[in-house]
């Protein structure tokens, strides 16, 4: 990333005085109490952002819709339709409703009779679980490691950033679809896989930050003044990554929503879930487009699309944080 | 530290990650469920037949000797031959590995021709609608799916309009002598076209972003108002100055991209019927065929970890600043 | 009241994961697939006395192969599973990719319900007696149903000792009767050979038993139309070998091997041998192990002789390399010996004569040039580049992973009506018909059943002919699991079967539902005089409680009390 040599604008947040008779309790409110300020200042940078406010109300919509998606799909997303009661009469690629009067089925059905609409409001819960997951795992793992290697140097750092640059050289894809080819197509695995590889470039830019941020003077007092490594890696150093934290948290959100979509795309998604990428598996195995079924190849693309840019955007707003230069 | 014994540092790390992707695969494959000959045989040989088959692949053996000529081979570029098709994993990759590659250059030397001087243009028309469409269809760009895109792009103007091939490489019933005899030929162009587009579109975004903050960059600096005053051309300006800066990032983006795009070719050489190399390694990781799902891998891997490498060379050549360390 | 259980289930889901918010989100991430509370679904019937009551029987795993391998199946196997939950039993459908699924079923036998389909069959007995016989039960054997009966055993032993045709037939017969009635493998479909092709470019087809349309009296018997000179067509994968000793019996290899290389003898589309069309002039049963062969004056596509030294060679050397695809047939043969310039001779091992020789081997061998051949150790291992044999076809060019190209053999004495004949790789259905509507493909040799084939079929420059194939989708269930060694459990499950919704819905009525592991395409060998099973839930649940079993108040079947 083209940031990680651009100095933070947080970089003398601390207040430069570390009280040695402070209890471990006050400590922690204190570290409490810096963390929230920081996130609050850069919450209020971020929003200012009209794009930034649009991709957050995007991701808020598809949560709500992904935790009451019971509520509001009408069916089960794998419960087979059948028309009638007599005899096994299976309701497939059924028109919607929109465009047939006939159809109580809101986006219709697939090849297989299965509620078009209730699949996608229970891919919702698949993508962003993969999202969101995936999210907090490479901003927290990449975060740890890289200021784990970033301050303390040396040795650790060589071995932290050696199997850095093993997780590079794999490529994403075909990695994840070993994985998942090693431990089965469940929606776990294919989470999993994801984030093995995806904090490797957290932890780089992270570390990069941290080299530098070690070298400053407020670092080197709290050294001097006999600060534990722990508290000046909370203190005075993780407030300053957050940011760029955020940043690649909010794009993992988005890659990971994206090789989730492809794994599946290829086959290897879960089978017994319905996520938007199996959805499109599923339409593109069928043909659907060819019989102008647009309802059933169409609205997943555009909810992963949804999902993703507001991952990039939120990002994006992260970036310029973090890169005022940008602003 | 000097830059040769920079080189050198960095080749032996190059070497150990080599070796690591290498070690982890060989074991990954053999923890797999599934007999890796379930393939091979057929429902009706013998068992006799059936145990002759696993060992002539010398998979009876234990895992260590197993792992040992893995390395042998590996360190002579020898991949085996595959269970399937006993073909020399050398000669597959050369089958596979020109035709993804022709496959992203050419998409991304359009991506990022496109993406320059799209992003010069926003970066000057800050402010404008054209920027604003600009930009928001450059992210949605990179939002959608490429094989979302791609089947829309197949539906579209191949079925719809009948404008593009619905798949493949070549017309079909037409042979040629080599891969160069090939690529020349409007027909290939022909076939080239969509799938390139559509990754174009995917790639084009990044070059754009960076070529347009490089651009805000230099617009904000005083300079510029004098190199105006002075009654430079403003395009002349804008370019020179925008494009020195964002060169570095740019070409260094452009490598490492290119690596991650081959790595994942997989899914709109699966759409468009492209026969490329990432199809073939999702193939033979499906169907066991280990030494080709392990040669191929090595060699996407590799991509990616040579177009670092020299992304951190060209780093240090184009940017006198960065100090080998 | 099943209904109401169900209903009471997803509506408790509903509430947990309603109120359990984003980190409910997480932990109810396990049951997003919801699908499976009507799997379980349990029977529609009155409870037995809980007193009766004993063990429930196990959960059934039926093993799903993934929906972009082949959807009608996966499609038909969850469908079947819905419906053996509705005769009470506990089912799970597992999705695997096939490597892995292969393995579960053929080799691990690890699994409770499959759904397979098995190709070029072409004698019945052959196939049962790997998959059937008592003693191939151990894992990897064959026997994956884990059926045993000792006079199944003794009816293919003497099948495929006998050389009398006629009672042959007999002993087939009488096979037939016994599984049908032990059902140890429920024939659940018949999947026809379909030609589908465009008229206006190529006309004229007529299959063959073991190979359908796309066998070698197919090909020479084609007739094209419009001055079209190329047959051209598509397979969805890859072709990975071009060694005819080296793969694995996929169709799409078979396909091209047996038009590139000759054998001794041809079938035609009866099922009978035709020497006109054969290498062999004419054939002679010497003694009970002892086939006489004449050979044509032929030659290879290199132009060197084909001699009866050659085909000495091949045989000899396929039995004594144990050329793996070539196993069954290698058990059959001890030696291949030249007699005269125009004369072979083929010796069975004393000990293992074979009835059925022509159709199990004569037609099956190919004809390798022993100038090729002779110095490759490893036969099965030889990367071959370009194939040369005898047949109709030669090889043309290779453009791996995306086409095949072979051209007509002009001096073979049977030839084709086509200059040059394509497969192109193309894995989408939708663009296989875009081109087959317009004629950059002419013919379909897959023989997809699916919408696009329902949807173009009524085209006027597109033809589709069916015929009776020797393949069909069998359930096999297996017997190591409890409960499933029980026949009457076997044939209530069989019951159960959605035959005809899986033929009209899933399959637009293309095939027919299956009633005899022997199919109607094997002509005499077949009969109709076998138990037949109605098709029903309630006729399954009826069986299931006349046979010793229960059902508890959620549907569920139990073993009863002794």
């Amino acid at each position: 990333m083209a940031t990680q040599d651009k100095s933070s604008i947080f970089a003398d947040i601390d207040e430069g005085e570390v009280d040695q008779e402070d209890e471990n309790v006050d400590r922690w409110r204190r570290n409490l109490r810096l963390w929230r300020e920081t996130l609050a200042k850069q919450w209020r940078m971020l929003t200012d952002d009209l794009m930034v406010r649009l991709a957050m109300i995007t991701i808020a919509f598809f949560m709500i819709v992904a935790v009451f998606a019971p509520f509001i799909a009408p069916r089960g997303p794998l419960t087979r339709q059948y028309e009638g009661d007599a005899g096994i009469i299976i309701a497939d690629w059924v028109e919607p409703s929109f465009l047939s009067s006939e159809s109580e089925y809101l986006l219709g059905t697939t090849a297989e009779g299965f509620d078009i609409f209730s699949q996608l409001v229970y891919g919702s819960r698949a993508a962003l679980l993969v999202g969101l997951v995936a999210a907090v795992f490479t901003a927290g793992i990449g975060t740890l490691v890289g200021l784990t290697a970033g301050y303390y140097g040396g040795k650790i750092d060589d071995t932290l950033m050696r199997i850095v640059d093993f997780l590079y050289g794999m490529p994403l894809l075909p990695t994840v679809i070993i994985l998942v080819a090693l431990m089965g197509p469940s929606l776990w695995n294919i989470l999993f896989a994801i984030i093995v590889l995806q904090w490797r470039s957290t932890a780089r830019v992270i570390r990069s930050q941290a080299l530098s941020l070690r070298e400053r003077p407020f670092v080197k007092a709290a050294q001097v003044a006999g600060a534990s490594d722990w508290h000046i890696i909370s203190r005075h150093l993780a407030p300053n990554v957050l940011p760029l934290s955020f940043l690649y948290g909010a794009f993992a959100i988005a890659w990971a929503i994206l090789a989730e979509a492809g794994v599946s795309f290829i086959g290897l998604g879960d089978p017994n879930t319905v996520s938007w990428g199996t959805m499109l598996q599923s339409s593109r195995a069928y043909s659907a487009l060819d019989f102008g079924a647009w309802w059933w190849f169409i609205p997943p693309g555009i909810c992963i699309g949804l999902v993703v840019i507001s991952g990039f955007l939120i990002g994006r707003g992260y970036e310029e944080i973090t890169n005022p230069e940008l602003r | 530290m000097s830059k040769a014994s920079f080189v050198v540092r960095r080749l032996l790390q190059l070497g150990v990650t080599f070796w690591a992707v290498g070690t982890v695969l060989f074991f990954l494959f053999r923890l797999m469920p599934g007999d890796p000959t379930a393939f091979v045989v057929s429902a009706q040989m013998t068992p006799e037949a059936r145990q002759q088959v696993i060992e002539s692949y010398g998979l009876n053996e234990p895992l260590y000797i197993q792992y040992v000529r893995f390395l042998e081979n590996a360190l002579t570029l020898n991949f085996g031959q595959s269970f399937h098709t006993n073909q020399p994993v050398r000669e597959v990759i050369w089958t596979y590995l020109p035709n993804t590659l022709v496959l992203m250059l050419s998409a991304f030397v359009v991506a990022y021709i496109l993406g320059i001087v799209l992003g010069v243009l926003t970066g000057w028309y800050r402010g404008s609608r054209f920027e604003k469409t600009t930009v928001v269809t450059a992210l949605t760009a990179r939002s959608l799916p490429t094989f979302y895109v791609g089947l829309i792009v197949l539906w579209l103007f191949g079925a719809g309009l009948g404008v593009i091939p619905m798949s493949g490489m070549g017309t079909a019933g037409q042979s040629y002598d080599s891969f160069w005899a090939r690529i020349f030929t409007l027909d290939f162009l022909h076939h080239l076209v969509a799938p390139a587009a559509v990754l174009a579109f995917y790639y084009m975004g990044y070059p754009l972003l960076i070529m347009r903050s490089s651009m805000m960059e230099v617009l904000s600096q005083d300079f510029i108002d004098v190199c105006r005053a002075k009654g430079l051309s403003e395009r002349a300006i804008m370019f020179k100055h925008a494009a020195r800066n964002a060169l570095l990032p740019i070409i260094t983006a452009a490598a490492i991209a290119l690596g991650y795009a081959v790595g994942g070719s997989v899914l709109i050489e699966t759409v468009f019927g492209w026969p490329g190399l990432g199809r073939e390694m999702v193939n033979a990781v499906l169907r066991r065929d280990f030494p080709v799902a392990q040669g191929t891998f090595m060699v996407l891997a590799a991509t990616i970890i040579i177009l670092n490498f020299i992304a951190d060379l060209l780093y240090g050549y184009l940017d006198p600043r960065v100090t080998y360390d | 009241m099943t209904n109401k259980a169900t209903t009471n289930r997803r509506s408790f889901l509903n509430k947990a994961g309603a109120t359990a918010g984003l980190v409910g989100l997480t932990m109810t991430a396990g049951c997003f697939g919801a699908g499976d509370d009507d799997e379980n679904g349990g029977a529609n019937v009155e409870a037995t006395d809980p007193d009766m009551l004993d063990e429930q029987l196990p959960t059934y795993q039926f093993l799903n192969n993934a929906q972009s391998y082949n959807p009608p199946r996966h499609d038909a196997i969850n469908l079947m599973a819905d419906q053996f939950g509705r005769i009470g039993l506990d089912m799970e459908v597992e999705v695997l990719e096939w490597g892995t699924l292969f393995n579960r079923v053929d080799v691990e036998y690890d699994y409770d319900f499959s759904l397979w389909h098995t190709f070029f069959t072409i004698d019945p007995v052959l196939e049962l007696n790997s998959t059937m016989y008592s003693e191939n039960t151990e894992p990897g054997q064959g026997n994956f149903a884990g059926y045993e009966n000792p006079d199944a055993d003794d009816l293919m032993d003497q099948y495929l000792e006998e050389p009398d045709a006629d009672t042959r037939i007999d002993l087939v017969h009488d096979l037939q009767r016994t599984l049908m009635e032990d059902l140890p493998q429920m024939p659940v479909i018949d999947m026809p050979f379909l030609a589908v092709y465009n008229n206006e470019q190529v006309d004229n087809w007529e299959a063959d038993l073991p190979h359908g349309f796309n066998s070698y009296w197919t090909m020479i018997n084609l007739e094209m139309q419009g001055g079209e000179d190329t047959l051209k067509g598509y397979w969805p994968e890859a072709l990975d070998t071009m060694n005819v000793l080296g793969h694995n019996d996929e169709n799409k290899h078979t396909y091209n091997f047996v038009v590139i290389y000759d054998t001794l003898v041809r079938l035609d589309n009866e099922g009978e041998i035709d020497t006109d069309v054969s290498l062999a002039t004419d054939y002679e049963r010497v003694d009970a192990t002892t086939m006489e062969y004449t050979i044509r004056d032929h030659t290879f596509h290199d132009g060197e002789p084909l001699t009866v030294e050659d085909i000495a060679f091949s045989y000899n050397y396929i039995s004594e390399n144990e050329v793996p695809v070539y196993s069954v047939q290698s058990n059959f043969i001890d030696e291949a010996e030249v007699v005269d310039d125009s004369t072979v001779r083929i010796h069975m091992p004393d000990d293992n004569p074979l009835g059925p020789f022509n159709l199990l081997v004569g037609t099956q061998i190919p004809i390798l040039p022993e100038h090729r051949w002779a110095d490759r150790d490893e036969p099965s291992q030889v990367n071959v580049e370009e194939p040369v044999g005898s047949g109709p076809l030669q090889f043309d060019y290779w453009d791996q992973g995306a086409e095949l190209g072979l051209e007509r053999f002009d001096d073979h004495f049977a030839p084709v009506d086509f200059e040059q004949r394509f497969w192109r790789i193309i894995p989408e259905t939708s663009t296989v018909w875009e081109n087959l509507r317009n004629g950059d493909l002419n013919y379909e040799p897959f023989g997809r059943i699916d919408r696009p084939l329902d949807e173009n079929r009524d085209e006027d420059q597109i033809s589709v002919q069916s015929v009776p194939a020797t393949s069909f989708w069998h359930c096999t269930p297996n017997q190591r699991s409890d409960g499933l060694d029980d026949p009457e459990v076997r044939k209530a499950v069989f019951n159960a079967v959605p035959r005809s919704a899986i033929v009209d819905q899933i399959l637009f009525g293309v095939p027919d539902p299956g009633f005899n592991v022997v199919t109607e395409a094997f002509g005499p060998l077949h009969t109709d005089d076998v138990t037949q099973y109605e098709e029903g839930v309630d006729i399954a649940i009826e069986r299931l409680q006349d046979g010793g079993y229960g059902y508890d108040e959620n549907g569920m079947l139990h073993f009863l009390v002794e």
